[in-house]
């Protein structure tokens, strides 16, 4: 494969001035950004076109530290007392998930990943 | 002539070379095992199913081909134990719980074809934790078996979830066992029965016919009296097996496992406070290990893990994928068969967990392994004690028992590298208790070139309950 540094240019490209530059690219831009609409007028022109949204059910309306569990399947108030336990449990471990940086774009893992490079030499 | 009742307690290494020389057959061995199981092995409720017909046959073919000279390797002809959730073709395998009590598999795991091709022979299926744990547990009765009972003290817990794999090692049934690990399944019954144990790095063992808990957590991996008896094991069941697809190629190499000499090398130990809900005898004889490995030229200094939540992450891809694993038996109502009482909300407690949650629960499991990767280029392995106290009682709240966190546990299993479990003597009441070694993925040779070291030197592993 070549190296795209090395490559030479089909056709020469032409010299561009200050002033030509500042009259074909910038001039045109900025009147184009005269012209456009304001973001509040996009907002409104958008919620008059828009139909009214399919009301969410309340498990979905809810993010799941604030959903709360099923007690219908306790059979007795141990089981219940379990639940509300193990589930304050759950949600804090979650937040403790949720409160921790993640680089953007990281991939997951599955399984174990093999170290490229040990303490004591090569892996 | 009978064996004496305490043959079973030679390494495996030593029974293969008894074999050989023709002091016993295999199927003197295999009997004196299977007697032991049926009446010991009973009394502690670590036998599932025996396994006469399938033993004696395996028996006999293993003496007719070591008279002939064909030998399959160190466990030709030598009994074991595989932990119930091993599928065995035509021989019930329950997974411990009262929902699968008559389920017969009509093939055999990959594990258990594997050891057959090595000559080994399967006395029995062990007892465990019913569903390994799965669905929680917090008394160590909740087996479809029974309370899971430890050999050094029956009225207490051997620990789980692959209780019947260490107690039947440890009471000399069976020289090894098989048994699995999604978070500290192996190594927490080898710690309290004073067995060592190998849990080798995810994907070095195919699960393929073993009961699925947690995918991307579930481990399989041998329990026996030696570190050195457990490499022979993993050496006949480790490798890539296309029927399972986490199954690794990495080559399982023990090149410089036989070096004693451990100048060099640098551990890292996290700390643990023993003060706050640990037995000082523990604590003590940690210190002593400690000794032993220095002395053999370890250089081991005080460290920190990442400052990262390795156990919240762990806590988080468990709940889900094993209630998940389980599911029929929230729709099913099995789940209300089960012992622990607390198994049928688990579903609910899952809930808490958002699919977006679970996913960034294994995107934060990258970051965490590389963080470890990094970890291991400052420190060759880790060293740190197992439980900071003996084993329970058999019907112990360990909620109530066990109230110090598990990083290192939680950060091994979540980023699938290597550990193993030794013992290092007696704590409270003379009971056993372990540390264990961690290794960077794929790096069982030196979690073995120190516990053989750590073995040389000292003389737990080969402590015996007694009668």
């Amino acid at each position: 494969m070549s190296d795209d540094s090395e490559r030479v240019p089909e056709v020469a490209p032409r010299a561009v001035s200050r002033r030509g530059f500042l009259s074909r690219v910038v001039a045109p831009a900025a009147a184009a950004v005269v012209a456009a609409p304001t973001l509040s007028a996009l907002a409104a022109a958008a919620a008059k076109s828009r139909k009214p949204a399919a009301p969410r059910s309340e498990a979905a309306a809810k993010p799941a530290t604030q959903a709360a569990p099923d007690f219908s399947v306790c059979r007795t108030p141990a089981e219940r007392a379990a639940l509300e336990r193990q589930w304050k449990q759950m949600i804090e471990t979650v937040e403790t998930l949720r409160k921790t940086p993640l680089p953007v774009g990281a991939a997951f893992a599955t399984g174990a990943l093999a170290p490229r490079r040990l303490r004591r030499g090569e892996a | 002539m009978a064996l004496p009742q305490d043959t079973l307690f030679l390494s495996v290494r030593d029974l293969g070379v008894r074999l050989r020389r023709r002091e016993f057959t295999s199927v003197e061995l295999t009997e004196l095992a299977l007697a032991r199981l049926d009446s010991l092995g009973k009394d502690l409720n670590a036998v599932a199913t025996l396994t006469p017909e399938r033993a004696r046959e395996q028996a006999r073919r293993a003496d007719r081909e070591l008279r002939q000279g064909t030998d399959r390797g160190p466990l030709h002809g030598v009994p074991y134990g595989a932990k119930d959730l091993l599928d065995t073709a035509g021989i019930r395998t329950t997974w411990g719980a009262k929902p699968y009590e008559n389920r017969v598999p009509d093939s055999d795991a990959t594990v258990v074809s594997r050891l057959e091709a090595a000559g080994a022979v399967l006395c029995a299926k062990l007892s465990m934790a019913e569903l390994a744990g799965g669905l929680g547990y917090h008394v160590g009765n909740a087996s479809l078996q029974g309370p899971m009972r430890n050999p050094w003290d029956r009225e207490r817990w051997a620990g789980g979830s692959s209780s019947g794999s260490a107690a039947a090692v440890a009471a000399g049934l069976v020289p090894f066992a098989i048994g699995t690990e999604t978070w500290g399944s192996i190594l927490c019954p080898s710690n309290f029965c004073g067995v060592s144990g190998l849990r080798p790095t995810f994907g070095r063992v195919s699960r393929h016919g073993a009961m699925a808990l947690s995918w991307t957590l579930d481990k399989l991996g041998p329990i026996a009296r030696s570190l050195d008896d457990c490499r022979l094991v993993l050496d006949a069941i480790a490798g890539r097996d296309p029927l399972d697809a986490d199954s690794a190629d990495a080559k399982l190499s023990w090149r410089g496992s036989e070096r004693g000499n451990l100048r060099g090398l640098r551990a890292a130990l996290i700390p643990s406070d023993f003060g706050k809900n640990g037995d000082a005898e523990t604590a003590l004889a940690f210190e002593a290990a400690l000794s032993a490995l220095r002395e053999s030229g370890l250089t081991i200094e005080e460290a920190k893990l990442p400052d990262l939540p390795f156990e919240a992450t762990a806590v988080v891809t468990l709940q889900v994928e094993a209630v998940q694993a389980f599911e029929e038996l929230f729709t099913g109502g099995g789940v209300r068969t089960l012992v622990d009482e607390r198994a049928p909300i688990q579903a609910e407690v899952a809930r808490a967990v958002a699919g977006t949650d679970y996913l960034r629960a294994l995107r934060l499991r990258l970051e965490m392994q590389r963080a470890m990767n990094r970890f291991f280029e400052d420190y060759d392995l880790i060293v740190a004690p197992g439980f900071l106290k003996i084993a329970p009682g058999v019907t112990e709240d360990m909620d109530k028992y066990f109230l110090g966190a598990d990083p290192v546990g939680g950060m091994g299993n979540l980023c699938g590298v290597p550990m193993a479990a030794l013992p290092m003597g007696p704590g409270k009441a003379g009971m056993p208790v372990g540390f264990q070694l961690v290794a960077p993925a794929f790096d069982e040779a030196l979690l073995l070139r120190i516990g053989m070291e750590y073995q040389r030197r000292t003389s737990w592993h080969r402590a015996r309950p007694k009668a």
